[in-house]
């Protein structure tokens, strides 16, 4: 067993007594360390807090914002599209009414001119007729004649009256009509061949009448009967370039969809 | 046997000179002289007396063919008593008394005479006293359809007296809780020829021989074709599961027209009956297209369409170009315009109209000018007869809502049905064959 000196005794409890003070001074300043950095934390915590409070806000304003504009946005394009939808009826309207106007503008004049070829009253000399007194039917007067035979089913009466329209008044502004409803009587006809000639004609002659977009639409179809799909594909591409607003657009976009 | 009034001897059309159709013209009688039809004052509607038949114990011969010739509103049915009637018979070897008929005010006179095979029907000019025309018809009051094959018998009368054969021969499809029922032209002989639910919409095939029709299920509406005389039914297998109302036959009979609704409004798609998907007639672009008539011809479709706002009658050629408003449009007004049925003579349209309720108008193909058709009660979805003057229509006029058949040029109405709820009825063609089967959905 080793022997312990009796010096250590001595110093011993000298030594022990000063690491005791040197430890609680580290102990105080220590907590006053802590105070300190705690003070500083909760000040610190105090600006974070403020500041997330203040991002928060921020936030919470940003995305009220976003949702006003969202609803603004939302009410807008409901709006937009209900003016669209009306916009489009109104289109739609105003059609419907000019193809009603110009239908009874044509029957006003086919009554005019028939008025007028009954010849001027008994005694007065000096009415002139507009034309149609002198040498028979009016345009408008043939052409309502010849609408009538094709709602009869009289095709060829009807082609007679339309060419008898085209022949006598050539610079008439119903010519394009007449050939319309001329190549119509041959479609009836079964005449395939000479109702798309027909049609042919008038989109060459009057490209801006309204009959075009129906005129290309049929010789396109009738292209597609015959198996000429890429002319046919052609012509309903120019339907839509064209006449982008027409219903024979529409179709020809349908068409199109079930060539590809 | 179905049909059997099928003539089995000649139309003798007086003085004809064809040898062959005199040398089978044994059983008619033949007046030398050519006349078609018969002589009465223009403007009036001729008197007509039926003979009492002989034999015809319960008088049911004489009443459906007079009942028939009255309903065709282009006679006047002259009612007398039974003894002055069989006044007017003449005894064996007699002939008639035409001026004695004439004081009645009758300018035709029909007698039928029952013969081992049938009935000889002869047709008399009483102004000019003498023979219209005659013909023997195969009848037999034991078949099943007697009564109809009667109404081919009117019918000829009238084509010999007018040149145009009458509508008695013809039947009404319509629809009563759901199921689909068919009832004879003058309001006889109704019979359901569905057992299930949720029949609407029916249209005739242009032979007469079959319906389609619409049935409401679990998986939206489906197209279905009835086979009149068997009562076997088939879907119209290439139309999908959906909104699909309003079918009705292409003019040919081998496709079928109707409006098949999606997200983006409901268009018209034509079906061909063998093969083939469905082809877009038209293009709505989130409006709704329905309701399409062919025009006879099988050229136009008249359709309810709302692209201008409130629905309106348009008309466009068969391949959905060259659309048109037809009826006419007000500015500020919105009417509302459904159920558009082409005439068969292809001459008007006739469509119904909200006025406050609805009303049922025609418009004229050439003219565009509507005209009004009806103004008591309520009157809805009107159909054309065969000979394009009467229209079928449902009408709450008489209280409940019936089907009532409505003379177009008189103005006169009568009623074809006496159950609560009949609608959505549709004329037939003149059926050839009008045997009826039954069949469950």
């Amino acid at each position: 067993m080793t022997k312990t000196s009796p010096l250590i005794f001595c110093v011993l409890p000298f030594a022990l007594a000063a690491c005791m003070f040197a430890t609680k001074s580290d102990v105080d300043r220590l907590q006053a360390d802590l105070m300190g950095t705690r003070a500083g934390s909760s000040a610190a915590d105090s600006v974070q807090r403020a500041y997330l409070v203040d991002v928060t806000r921020s936030v919470r304003m940003l995305s009220d914002s976003i949702n006003a504009f969202s609803k603004r946005i939302n009410t807008m394009r409901t709006a937009t599209e209900t003016d669209l939808a009306a916009m489009k009826e109104d289109i739609s309207q105003l059609q419907d009414m000019s193809g009603q106007s110009e239908r009874q503008l044509r029957d006003m004049r086919a009554a005019v001119e028939e008025k007028a070829a009954q010849g001027p009253p008994a005694g007065d000399s000096t009415s002139l007729g507009v034309g149609a007194a002198v040498s028979g039917p009016g345009p408008g007067q043939l052409l309502q004649a010849g609408r009538d035979q094709l709602l009869k089913g009289g095709n060829a009466s009807a082609r007679a009256a339309f060419a008898e329209l085209i022949a006598k008044y050539p610079r008439s502004d119903l010519v394009p009509e007449a050939m319309f409803y001329t190549a119509q009587a041959y479609a009836a006809e079964r005449n395939a061949e000479s109702a798309d000639a027909t049609y042919a004609s008038l989109i060459a002659k009057y490209p801006t009448s309204p009959r075009v977009p129906t005129a290309m639409y049929k010789r396109a179809l009738q292209l597609q009967a015959t198996k000429k799909t890429a002319e046919a594909k052609r012509l309903f591409q120019d339907i839509i370039k064209r006449f982008p607003r027409s219903d024979e657009a529409a179709l020809a976009d349908e068409r199109l969809q079930s060539i590809k | 046997m179905n049909l059997r009034a099928l003539c089995i001897s000649l139309v003798v059309v007086a003085g004809t000179s064809v040898p062959a159709a005199a040398a089978r013209a044994q059983d008619t009688t033949t007046t030398p002289g050519v006349r078609l039809g018969l002589s009465y004052a223009a403007g009036t509607k001729p008197g007509v007396i039926v003979l009492p038949v002989r034999g015809d114990d319960d008088d049911s011969l004489r009443v459906i063919v007079q009942r028939d010739l009255d309903y065709s509103d282009r006679m006047t049915v002259i009612a007398l008593d039974a003894p002055t009637l069989e006044g007017l018979v003449p005894a064996a070897g007699e002939k008639i008394n035409f001026p004695l008929v004439a004081k009645f005010g009758a300018a035709l006179l029909v007698r039928m005479t029952p013969t081992t095979q049938g009935l000889h029907v002869a047709a008399y000019d009483v102004a000019k006293g003498q023979l219209l025309q005659s013909e023997h018809f195969l009848f037999d009051r034991r078949d099943r359809d007697w009564r109809f094959a009667l109404h081919g018998v009117s019918d000829q009368i009238e084509q010999w007296t007018f040149g145009k054969r009458g509508i008695a021969q013809s039947r009404i499809a319509y629809v009563n809780e759901g199921e689909l029922r068919i009832v004879d032209s003058d309001g006889a002989e109704t019979r359901s020829i569905t057992t299930g639910r949720g029949a609407l919409s029916p249209a005739w095939s242009p032979s007469g021989g079959s319906v389609v029709f619409t049935v409401l299920g679990n998986a939206g509406t489906q197209v279905q074709e009835l086979d009149v005389r068997t009562g076997r039914t088939r879907r119209v297998s290439q139309i999908r599961v959906g909104l699909n109302i309003t079918p009705i036959y292409q003019p040919g009979g081998n496709a079928i027209l109707y409006a098949q609704g999606s997200g983006n409004g409901t268009d018209l798609v034509l079906a061909a009956l063998d093969s083939g998907a469905p082809r877009k007639i038209t293009i709505g672009k989130g409006t709704d297209n329905t309701s399409p008539s062919y025009s006879p011809d099988g050229h136009q479709i008249a359709f309810i369409s709302g692209k201008s706002g409130a629905p309106q009658v348009y008309i466009m050629d068969a391949d959905g170009s060259n659309v048109q408003l037809l009826t006419p449009y007000t500015p500020g007004v919105r009417s509302y315009r459904a159920s558009p049925d082409w005439s068969p003579d292809g001459r008007a349209i006739a469509y119904e109209q909200q006025m406050g309720n609805f009303q049922v108008f025609m418009i004229d193909v050439r003219d565009r000018v509507p005209k009004q058709l009806t103004s008591e009660g309520e009157n809805e979805d009107p159909s054309w007869a065969p000979d394009g003057r009467h229209i079928v229509l449902s009408s709450s006029r008489g209280g409940d809502k019936q089907l009532w058949i409505l003379d177009t040029e008189s103005g006169r109405a009568r009623q074809l049905t006496h159950s609560r709820g009949a609608r959505l009825a549709a004329w037939s063609p003149i059926l050839a064959n009008p045997e009826v089967g039954t069949y469950s959905q």
